[in-house]
Formats: structure tokens, C-alpha cells, sequence
């Protein structure tokens, strides 16, 4: 199978009727593999000499209606705070991750065996396997569907930014002025609503490819089955003699990144100069969400201890039985 | 029963397991309500040693360990009654009307009916409690099994026992609000001590417990 944008016929049907099921069965049900998307950056080239990459334009154009309209009564600071986040004014900023832009291109400029390279890098949620986004929103807004993509429902949130705090790549961006915390305003809770990637939820549901991927001029985005775009990138890391980034990181992405160049390397080059936090890497985030499905194992043998401890302690009648007629 | 006028209301086994239980739920509520996440915003994690207070990580440890424990107890309370067969607490024809009529005699300074071991507000009160409870253990339970088992669950689904769990959770907060606010009754006051050391006021019981009174003093 090939799986370029234009073959891509792999629409996932909606998973929400199935319930609880090992994930790939619950893959299987929805009649949909497993989805992923293939960043070959060997090919991206930021569409140079355009006004913005077209993967970005086609991204905004086609979620301009979803973009928050804040209520300006509403940009407010968030009490007792004295800070608020408002990205209203700053739409056309196309350099980083916004509420009105869920993808953009980094141009990083390295040296590589003493000779400089520009690469571009297209960057937008990863949509992890296991997303802390996901566990640990405290109202289920950031949803992680069968096929792979995670996505915030705006209806619910309530813009805590959580979703953003437990991701690597601080990927979730909020707009103040929006969404549910407006209407019990002045009560001192809510901040807004997280925007991020939905990898074009409704396209995907039409069997199409999302936008960004069918708008890429040099094919260097690609989405399909996952493990046959596993297969891809291997062949292309092969091809290229090249390093991969995003299938093992994190616990595993639906998003894999092939590159000619090591991801240390460009890691280093992002972050140079600049607080860490503030951009998004290339690094080897520990996926938390990991390992506290060993600590929630624990807590479920729990009611063990209680039937146990009941049972121990009726052995003896010592105690009179004060409660019958 | 004791020498000093006092007799044996609740037993060490009955005090350590709603003590335990109080304890863990007024943790996993805590933690719980830090999900919001709330705490951050109104400065608690710059409070001495409240910095855990908003690390998302370590307020779900708190959330799993208090889990584990009101999990444990609430299962031991249940099977420690159900075992030695004491029912008193569990709500009985009429206890609606008698709550009434009791509520009545409370705010008309009148006579209260003749109570048992427990009151009938009490009975209606622990079946509440229980049921939220009940709501609460099964819904976290199940968010566990998803996050220590990873396998897929619809989102709406997920997203609706999510929201059950909040909603029980406000349930909760509102019953462990009205069971603390039942002290502000004077007549209920004695029933707090009994709690700590086990014992009240053979007077008080004679009177206002009458039914329970003539059973252990038999």
C-alpha cells in the first residue's frame, strides 16, 4: 500500500461505540487500523520563497471557523493572578503554537560535519499513544480517539492547562475570553480553552487526509496505517542512512519524524539560546502516564485488603452484637 | 458497659474504620479537587511544604495511596457488618416521616420520638453516603483499570465517568458538609464525643436512645 496523501483512503470510522476493549481490538471494531503520520525532513523545505509554509495555511484556512472570538468583557486576569493569556491580537503569528495556529514550521540552522544546514521542521501535537492529556483532564475534554488522534472538545474545558503542564512539548495553547468559565463568571475558576491539532478529526471521519498533509507540495507529510508507516520510516531511515523520532519516545506518537540528522543534534539547535520550556524539542520526555500504571495497579488490589481485614477481624465475637431486635 | 455512667456506643474496630475512612476521603478529596487544577492558581504550593500541591504527578500518587486506603476500609465496614449481622444503620420503613417528625420536635423544642441506636436522619444519611460512595468507588475504580490496564475506552464513555466521578465528588462534599453540620444541633452533641472514645452518657442514652438503651443494658 502506498501512503501518500493522495492514496490515503484510510477514513476512521467514529469509535464511540465501542466501549472499553484492549486497544486493538477496539481498533479492529471501528473497522480502522491504528493511524500515523510520517514527517520526512529530508523533504520539508518550509515552502521557501512563500508567505508561509502550506501546510500552516491550509491548517489555519481550514479551522479559521473552530479559532477562538473572546468575549472582550472576558480578557480579564485570572484572579487572584495578575496575568491572562490572550492570543486575539496576535493571530498572524505563524512561528510557534497558538490558539489560532495548531501547526508551524521551525527553520533551525546547524552544523553538521562542518557544514550548515537549514532544516525545517514541522510541529504540531504528537498525538502520544498514552497522552497525560488524556488521563489527566479532570473534565475528559482531551479525548484520545481508537485511530490514534487526540483531540480537545472545547464544550467542557474549562482551560486549567493541564493538558499543556504534562506535556513534553507543551502542546495544548489557551485563549482567555472563551468557553464555559465565562458563564459563571465572577466565581475565581477557569481560565479560557486549550486549542491544539485534532489531525483533522472530520476528515479523517470522511476518509480523507487532514489538510496539512494534503496540502504539503513535496510530499514530506504522510499519514496511514500504523504499522505500515512504521515500515516507512524504517525504509527511509535506511534510505537515508537517517534517525527516526517519535515512535518510541514518549511511550510512542502517532507522529514519526525521519531525519538525516541526528534528533540529539537538532535538539541541541533548537534549544540553544533559549529556555527549553519555551520551545518544542526534540528530546526524551518520560512518559509519566507510564509509570502510574503501575502505581494505579496497586491501589485496585486495594479491596483485597479490606476482605481480608473483615474476615480477620469477625473471627472473634468478643464484641457484643448491639444492633438486633 | 462501663462503670462511670457511660456505656459502649461504638467499638475500636467501628471508630479506627470511620476515622480511616474520614481520613482518606478528606485526602482523596483534596487531592481530587487539585485536578482542576485549582491550588496553583490561588498560591497554596507557595504555603510551607504544600509545594506537591500542584505537581499533576505526585497529586495522583496521594490520590492513588488515599484511594487504597478509603477503598479498604469502606470494603471492611461492609463486610464486618454484614458478618457480625448489625444493621442499624441501614434505613427502614417510615424513617422519611420519623426524619420529619424529628426535625419537627427539634426546631418546636417538643419531645423527639423514640430513637434506636441510630437516628432516622442518620439511617437516610448513610444510605446516601453509601450510595455516593458506592458511585465514587466504582467510577474511580474503573478510571484506574483504564490508566494501570491502558486498553481503549471510548472517549464518551471515558468522559462520562469522569464527569460522574466529579459530580459524586460534589455529592460527597455536600454530605460530608451536612453530617459535620448536624453538631451544630445541641442534641446531637454528645453523639460527637462517642466517636473519639467510643462511649456515651448512659443519661443521654436512656433518654433520647431509648430503644438501643433497653437492648444493651438487658
Amino acid at each position: 500500500m502506498k501512503f501518500d496523501r493522495r492514496t490515503f483512503l484510510a477514513g476512521a470510522l467514529a469509535a464511540a461505540s465501542v466501549a472499553a476493549l484492549p486497544k486493538k481490538e477496539a481498533q479492529a471494531a471501528t473497522g480502522q487500523p491504528a493511524l500515523s503520520t510520517l514527517i520526512d525532513l529530508t523533504r520539508c523545505n518550509g515552502c521557501e520563497g512563500e508567505a508561509m509554509p502550506r501546510c500552516v495555511e491550509a491548517c489555519r484556512t481550514k479551522n479559521k471557523s473552530r479559532f477562538p472570538e473572546p468575549n472582550p468583557a472576558m480578557l480579564k486576569n485570572y484572579w487572584p493572578k495578575d496575568n491572562h493569556e490572550d492570543w486575539s491580537e496576535k493571530r498572524d503569528n505563524i512561528y510557534r503554537l497558538t490558539p489560532y495556529n495548531w501547526l508551524f514550521v521551525d527553520e533551525i540552522y546547524l552544523e553538521v560535519e562542518g557544514k550548515e544546514e537549514r532544516v525545517n521542521i514541522p510541529r504540531r501535537c504528537m498525538h502520544c499513544d498514552n497522552p497525560p492529556c488524556v488521563s489527566l483532564c479532570p473534565f475528559g475534554t482531551a479525548k484520545k480517539d481508537a485511530d490514534g488522534p487526540v483531540r480537545i472538545e472545547p464544550e467542557l474545558c474549562f482551560g486549567g492547562a493541564k493538558c499543556r503542564a504534562v506535556c513534553p512539548w507543551q502542546v495544548p495553547q489557551r485563549q482567555a475570553g472563551v468557553g464555559p468559565y465565562t458563564m459563571i463568571d465572577p466565581l475565581p475558576v477557569g481560565a479560557g480553552v486549550m486549542y491544539k491539532c485534532d489531525l483533522c478529526r472530520d476528515l479523517l471521519d470522511q476518509g480523507k487526509a487532514p489538510k496539512c498533509i494534503a496540502a504539503c507540495p513535496k510530499e514530506a507529510l504522510t499519514i496511514g496505517p500504523k504499522e505500515e508507516i512504521h515500515t516507512l520510516a524504517d525504509q527511509l531511515q535506511e534510505k537515508y542512512q537517517g534517525y527516526i523520532y517519535g515512535r518510541d519516545e514518549h511511550g510512542g506518537t502517532a507522529t514519526i519524524y525521519v531525519s538525516k540528522i541526528p534528533f540529539a543534534l537538532l535538539d541541541a539547535a533548537i534549544t540553544e539560546d533559549v529556555d527549553p520550556k519555551q520551545v518544542m524539542r526534540f528530546h526524551q520526555p518520560v512518559n509519566e502516564g507510564d509509570k502510574q500504571h503501575r502505581k494505579a495497579s496497586v491501589a485496585l488490589l486495594a479491596p483485597i485488603a479490606g476482605v481480608i481485614g473483615a474476615f480477620a477481624a469477625t473471627i472473634s465475637k468478643k464484641d457484643a452484637n448491639d444492633e438486633q431486635e | 458497659m462501663s462503670k462511670n455512667e457511660h456505656i459502649v456506643r461504638h467499638p475500636l474496630t467501628v471508630r479506627l474504620t470511620h476515622w480511616l475512612i474520614a481520613s482518606s476521603g478528606l485526602l482523596l478529596t483534596f487531592s481530587g479537587i487539585g485536578f482542576m487544577p485549582l491550588y496553583g492558581r490561588f498560591y497554596l504550593n507557595e504555603l510551607p511544604g504544600m509545594q506537591w500541591v500542584s505537581d499533576f504527578q505526585t497529586q495522583m500518587n496521594v490520590h492513588y495511596l488515599s484511594a487504597a486506603l478509603f477503598m479498604a476500609a469502606c470494603i471492611f465496614h461492609v463486610l464486618y457488618h454484614l458478618k457480625r449481622k448489625e444493621f442499624a444503620l441501614i434505613p427502614r420503613r417510615g424513617d422519611v416521616m420519623e426524619s420529619w417528625l424529628i426535625i419537627k420536635a427539634m426546631l418546636c423544642h417538643k419531645k423527639e420520638p423514640a430513637h434506636d441506636k441510630f437516628l432516622a436522619e442518620q439511617r437516610i444519611a448513610y444510605a446516601a453516603f453509601a450510595f455516593t460512595i458506592a458511585a465514587l468507588i466504582v467510577s474511580g475504580y474503573f478510571l484506574a483499570l483504564k490508566n494501570s490496564m491502558s486498553f481503549f475506552i471510548a472517549p464518551e464513555t471515558l468522559q462520562l465517568f469522569i464527569l460522574g466521578h466529579l459530580t459524586f465528588t460534589f455529592l460527597f462534599i455536600l454530605q460530608v458538609a451536612l453530617h459535620l453540620a448536624a453538631f451544630l444541633i445541641k442534641a446531637n452533641r454528645p453523639l460527637l464525643g462517642t466517636m473519639f472514645n467510643g462511649q456515651v452518657e448512659r443519661e443521654y442514652a436512656e433518654k433520647r436512645h431509648p430503644r438501643w438503651f433497653k437492648r444493651v443494658s438487658s
